[in-house]
Formats: C-alpha cells, sequence, structure tokens
C-alpha cells in the first residue's frame, strides 16, 4: 500500500478537483459541487497504515462521520484489519462501530473472523449510552455465517465469494491494477447482514490535470440488492480516493482545512487509536 | 409481559415487499423488482394486511395520527412542521400515564415540530417519551444505520422486567426525494443506466402514467416531476427498490435482536406513506392515489400471534396501531380514538363489526373514502391564506379547516370516483358516469359522517 492521501489531493489542486467533480457528478446526484474544492493543503504529513474517510450527505454537509482503517500483516496467507467508524449525531453521543477482522490475502479480502462492538457515546472511550453497546464475534466456516452478539448464537448460509463492506476499500485498493473484468460476491453489511447479487467491475478512467502533472483516475463500479449503483475512484497511486452512492459520499479529505476545533479533537482521538 | 418494537419507514409503499407479488401480479408493482427476505420473513411468521392505509400521505399528519389514533384534523398536524395538540395525548404520555410501560423513540420523528429527529432534553424532546440520542440525519443512507444499530443493542440489552414500546424511525426510501429534487434544480443527472449494466433490472413504467381526467385543484398538483422520461422513471424506480432493500437490512438486525431477547415482543413494521412511483407521474407523496395511500402493515411476534396470515380482507390503517397495543396491555383506549383493536385479527379471531371503508386525507383539505370496491376523492378548495392563519389566527383563536372552523365549504368542481376492483391502476374517472350516482352518494354521506364525527384540534405547540 501507499500512503499519500494528502500528496494526492495537494496534486490534483483546485482546478483538477472541480473538473473531477464535475464529471462525476454528471452521473450522480449533484454531490460533489463543494467537497473536493477546498484548498490546498498545509501540511504534507503522510499518514501510515491508515486512512480517514468523511461522509459527506450532500444536503447536510455539517453532519458527518468518519471511518479509519489499519491493516496489518498476520501471516503469508491473512492480514489483519482494524475498522473504526464513527456517525456524528448533534445530541451530544456519536454512534461507533469498531471491528477487527482476520482476512485472507485474496481478491476480496474475505474476512473469516471477526470481533465487533458498538455504542452510542460521546466518544469511543467514554462509557456508552444505557442499553446501546453490543459485543460480538463472527466467523465463517463451510459457507456458514456463525454469530455471537450478546452471549447469543445465530448461524445463516453464505455461499460463494464475499467480503465485508468496508473490506471492499482495501480490496480494491490492493487489487485495483488486476481488476479487469467484473466479478460478484456477497457484501456482509454492518456486522452480520447479507446481502447478495453484488457487483463489481471497471468503470470509467480520467486522466486529470493536476499541479506538476496529470494524473489518472481509475474507477469501479459496485451495484448489488441494496446497493444504489456506487463508484470507487483510485488514484495513481492506487489508493480509493472516493465512494459516491446516491447522497451518500465517503470521501478522502484533507484535515486542515476541513477540520474545525471540535473535528481536530476527534482527528486526534483517531490518530491515537492504535492496533 | 410484552413489549413493542414499531418500526416506521419513510415514503414505503405497500407493494414494494418481495413476497407480495402474488398479490400485484403485474410486474409494474415493485414487488417484482426488489428483494426483500427480511420483510418476506415478518409476513411468513407473523400477520401481515394488503388492505392497509395512512389516515394522510403525509409525514407529519400521518405519524401524528399514528402515536394519538386521532385523525388530522384533530391532532392538528393537517400538513408537515405542525405540533400536536396539547390536548391529544400520544403514546407515550398515555402510557406513561395509564401503566408502567416506558416508552422510547430512535430515530426520525417528523409527527409535529420542525424538526425530523428528535434530542434527549429541550425543544426536541418527545412528550412522554425517552429519546435514544442518535442525533440528526437528513438521509436514510447515514440515519438508518445509527437508528438499527442503536435500536437492536437497546432491544437486546434493556431490562427483562420493564415493560416498554421503542419505535425505530427508519428514513429510506425517502431518500429518492434527492434524486428527484436534484434532477430538476441541477441538471446534472443522468441515468444509472448510461453508466451500468442494469437495463434488465430496471422496472417498467407504470401502466398509468397518462391519463385523461382533471384532478380538483389541478392548479397545485404536487409534485410535479421534472421532465422525467420514461427510461429516467424505469431509473427512479429502480433506486428506490435499493432504498427498500436497506430498509430490509436493517429490519434484519432488529429482527434478530428480538428474537435473541426471547421474550413476547411484538415487532410492528409500517410506512407513514407511500411514494408516487410514476404512477399518475408522480413523485413523493401528498397524491390521492394508491401507491402514496396503500402502506406496509406487519405485525411480527411468533409467541402470541398467528403465523404466516395475510389479510387481505379487513381495511385496516395507521390510527389502529396504538388501539392494537392498548389492547395487548389492557391498558384503556384514548378517549375518542379512531382506531380499531387489531387483537382478534392477529389472533384468528372474528372481530365482530368492523369499517366498510377507509378515511384518508390528502394534503390539507382533500378527502377520500376507499370502500370494498370504490374510491371517492374530493377537496375543498382552501380559504386561508397561508398554514399560519389556517391553523391559528395571531390572536390566539383556533381556526383550523374542519367542523365549525369558520372557512367556507366551497369544494372542487372535479371529484373522482375509481372502480379498484376493475381499474387498479385508477386510469378512468367515473365520477361523471350517471352509472354511479348511488355509488357517488353512498360515498359523500361516508364522508359526511366523519366531518360530524372528528373533534378540531386547538392547541398547537408550533416547534
Amino acid at each position: 500500500m501507499t500512503y499519500i492521501t494528502d500528496k494526492v489531493m495537494i496534486m490534483m489542486g483546485k482546478a483538477a478537483r472541480q473538473e473531477m467533480a464535475d464529471h462525476i457528478s454528471k452521473r450522480f446526484y449533484g454531490l460533489l459541487d463543494y467537497k473536493i474544492t477546498g484548498q490546498p493543503l498545509k501540511s504534507k504529513v503522510q499518514w501510515e497504515n491508515e486512512y480517514m474517510i468523511f461522509a459527506c450527505p450532500h444536503s447536510r454537509p455539517d453532519l458527518k462521520g468518519y471511518m479509519k482503517m489499519i491493516k496489518y500483516p498476520l501471516d503469508n496467507e491473512r492480514h489483519g484489519l482494524k475498522i473504526r467508524l464513527c456517525r456524528f449525531g448533534n445530541d451530544g453521543y456519536h454512534c461507533f462501530l469498531q471491528m477487527n477482522l482476520e482476512c485472507l490475502n485474496d481478491f476480496l479480502c474475505t474476512p473469516v473472523k471477526w470481533t465487533f462492538e458498538t455504542k452510542l457515546a460521546k466518544q469511543w472511550d467514554e462509557e456508552a449510552y444505557p442499553y446501546t453497546c453490543q459485543q460480538g464475534e463472527c466467523f465463517v466456516d463451510r459457507g456458514t455465517l456463525y454469530e455471537t452478539i450478546n452471549g447469543k448464537d445465530r448461524s445463516k448460509p453464505l455461499k460463494g465469494n464475499y467480503t465485508f463492506r468496508y473490506n471492499l476499500f482495501d480490496a480494491i485498493q490492493t487489487n485495483g491494477e488486476k481488476m479487469d473484468g467484473a466479478f460478484s460476491f456477497s457484501i456482509i453489511d454492518e456486522l452480520n447482514v447479507i446481502k447478495k447479487d453484488n457487483m463489481l467491475k471497471p468503470y470509467i478512467e480520467l486522466n486529470l490535470p493536476s499541479i506538476n502533472k496529470n494524473m489518472d483516475i481509475r474507477s469501479y463500479v459496485h451495484t448489488g440488492q441494496s446497493v444504489i449503483p456506487a463508484v470507487y475512484g483510485l488514484g495513481f497511486d492506487g489508493r480509493v480516493l472516493f465512494y459516491i452512492s446516491g447522497i451518500e459520499i465517503l470521501f478522502l479529505i484533507n484535515r486542515e482545512n476541513e477540520l474545525s476545533k471540535g473535528w481536530k479533537n476527534l482527528y486526534e482521538k483517531l490518530r491515537n487509536y492504535h492496533c | 409481559m410484552k413489549n413493542f418494537v414499531i418500526i416506521i419507514v419513510d415514503q414505503m409503499s405497500m407493494d414494494c415487499i418481495s413476497l407480495y407479488k402474488k398479490y400485484f401480479k403485474d410486474e409494474a408493482y415493485l414487488a417484482h423488482w426488489v428483494d426483500t427476505p427480511n420483510l418476506d420473513r415478518m409476513i411468513n411468521e407473523g400477520v401481515s394486511f394488503t388492505r392497509s392505509y395512512t389516515p394522510s400521505a403525509v409525514c407529519c399528519p400521518a405519524r401524528a395520527s399514528l402515536f394519538t389514533s386521532r385523525m388530522p384534523v384533530e391532532h392538528g398536524v393537517i400538513c408537515n412542521n405542525i405540533g400536536i395538540d396539547r390536548n391529544v395525548p400520544n403514546m407515550g404520555e398515555w402510557f406513561g400515564d395509564h401503566s408502567d410501560y416506558t416508552m422510547h423513540y430512535c430515530g426520525k420523528w417528523h409527527a409535529g415540530g420542525k424538526w425530523n429527529c428528535p434530542q434527549k432534553e429541550g425543544a426536541r424532546k418527545i412528550p412522554g417519551m425517552n429519546v435514544l440520542p442518535i442525533g440528526e440525519h437528513s438521509n436514510g443512507s447515514n440515519l438508518d444505520y445509527k437508528v438499527s444499530q442503536t435500536v437492536s443493542a437497546f432491544v437486546r440489552n434493556y431490562d427483562k422486567d420493564k415493560p416498554f414500546i421503542l419505535v425505530s424511525g427508519l428514513l429510506n426510501p425517502h431518500d429518492i426525494c434527492f434524486w428527484a429534487h436534484d434532477f430538476g434544480v441541477k441538471d446534472t443527472i443522468k441515468r444509472s443506466s448510461d453508466f451500468f449494466d442494469i437495463e434488465n433490472h430496471l422496472p417498467p413504467v407504470p401502466p398509468n402514467m397518462d391519463y385523461d381526467f382533471i384532478e380538483p385543484d389541478k392548479e397545485h398538483v404536487k409534485p410535479l416531476p421534472p421532465h422525467f422520461n420514461a427510461h429516467e422513471w424505469q431509473n427512479y424506480l429502480y433506486d428506490y427498490c435499493r432504498m427498500v432493500e436497506k430498509i430490509d437490512s436493517d429490519v434484519e438486525k432488529i429482527l434478530n435482536a428480538v428474537e435473541d431477547r426471547d421474550d413476547d415482543t411484538f415487532v410492528i413494521f409500517t410506512s407513514d406513506h407511500g411514494d408516487g412511483l410514476g404512477r399518475h407521474g408522480r413523485i413523493e407523496k401528498w397524491h390521492p392515489y394508491e401507491g402514496s395511500n396503500k402502506i406496509p402493515l406487519i405485525f411480527w411476534n411468533p409467541k402470541s400471534i398467528c403465523k404466516g396470515f395475510i389479510n387481505n380482507s379487513h381495511f385496516v390503517n395507521l390510527l389502529d396501531i396504538f388501539p392494537t397495543i392498548c389492547d395487548y396491555t389492557g391498558v384503556e383506549m384514548p378517549p375518542h380514538s379512531r382506531g380499531l383493536s387489531l387483537k382478534p385479527l392477529l389472533e384468528g379471531k372474528e372481530p365482530g363489526e368492523w369499517r366498510d371503508h377507509i378515511y384518508i386525507d390528502y394534503e390539507k383539505t382533500g378527502r377520500i373514502i376507499i370502500s370494498e370496491r370504490y374510491k371517492y376523492v374530493m377537496k375543498y378548495k382552501f380559504s386561508g391564506n397561508d398554514d399560519l392563519q389556517f391553523i391559528r389566527k395571531e390572536d390566539g383563536v383556533f381556526e383550523s379547516f374542519g367542523k365549525g372552523a369558520g372557512h367556507t365549504y366551497e369544494k372542487y368542481s372535479e371529484r373522482m370516483l375509481f372502480d379498484l376492483e376493475k381499474d387498479p391502476w385508477e386510469k378512468v374517472n367515473l365520477y361523471n358516469n350517471p352509472n354511479y350516482k348511488e355509488v357517488l352518494s353512498w360515498h359523500e354521506e361516508k364522508l359526511k359522517e366523519w366531518e360530524e364525527k372528528l373533534i378540531p384540534g386547538m392547541h398547537y405547540d408550533r416547534n
């Protein structure tokens, strides 16, 4: 993996970002007018082994969330993935989901077992709002998904290829160059919900001017059960830069100009989240 | 001890559940184009109704009716963003005063007041209900994950010895509104099928896109979709179906949590209203047609009610949920409740006398009577200047479009009568057909009975 998120955004430059926004927004619901046109970063600090994505609903840019993923090797066949997702609330509490996954080093970064914790809390490391904490363990064995949530067991069939929703970012990032044809799979969405008939396939390629040189952006389209057609965009380094679906957008974003004081505090929390 | 989890979604028409394809056989119905295994499961393991209607195809009026069991003119919320009459108790206040039940709320509220999502304290606090503070979101893609995650945790963890009513307010498939709004405004949207290989998955346009009758208040028929061609309508419907499937996966999380709780907990699934779905060329709600007015209503509790019974015969309504919970908990019904307890129907018993028609408001002054076979639609001319005057004069004296409210009662000359048995897509207006005079007078009489019975609300909290 490469870790030059901020650099990519800087190199694109305002005009290039606007062009990309224009190009993509013509295919979606007018989403990107505001979100990719920020000023270049002051800081060029690179992030290692992590990335941060803001959810930016078009109609309410003040209401966002973040996701952080940390990938680390386990052995030749497997890697670990830690995900923390925070959907912000405006009532003093935020909705957290944290997962630790063990995944195969295969095309879809297929998760074989994972643990998770969810809660409604002011901060991740603070006490949960009453009755809102869940903890669970899941694993897949011979086509069956087994889960234990708050001590209760359940299983359900899971056939064929599958991945976890947020693993798709990792899968595309890791394998983008090899993706020259469509493939289908199931998604395990938010802990344990299985959605079938998902499809990922190559989409448009853009060559956009940036400050120093042109840059290529490749993209992949995701369709399937409960998925409003979505696009993942990759920068020239193979890194996933954005995900757009209907009115939802997840985007790698600079942290200096977009973050208010409150956001910076959250960002510091995020940075202090270690494996 | 029985508990109740009410899942109310936003803008989901009844025919958008895959199992219902056997009842909605025309492939233009969306049941043929969605995959909703968890709603199917609720239907297969519970009791559902295919003649269920909203009392008003607008968010606030419909939701306020669910939580008060009163018609819009009575609780006062005849349009969006008006508070419920303070003298009309909501479900939380009622059960708090008359039982050991506590009521908890999570997600979209929009049953009175200008705000969509409630807060724990302050002006957005819901009287009588404990709000789970997940905050606000205006789109389902973000809000609904928070709701289903929080609700499922609450259900798993809440004390076994404390009875509860919990509302899960999911926002999708309301996100489809953004699709349509931006289409006209930004002129940037292109069809998904231009870029994605989904042609074979696009639902057909409905067969009633074109109709040759004039609707009441034709100058203000809304909202008019902006320049959709047939292919764009198909894309609209395709995305709508995906949003319904998102809801279905949220339902799975909540159902699993209830199942893990392993007690006598009901899950009730419904929607505030449906969507235009391109039928009669409409988007969103507001309309007098079946797409807007017919809503899913499913009860699930394998321990207490029939399994796999789909009721195709009885008219039911959002108003019935409150009395049904009262009946199951031994709590008396609130005064002037307009709903009926569904308990006998849920348990496979004859309910005795049942309603032979449904009364629905559409927009502020439109009225609908649906009988065994026909639908009658009329509308009064609005005689107020704006919403504020319509509800309350500036000096605080109550004024509403109801009995004795001081408005004129002039009716639009255009009215509609449909034979839903022969014409389920509502394409032929029979109002001026002399053969239906008796039918018309029967429906007009029923409407008159309703108007004489309703008690207009008085004291509003406009926040």
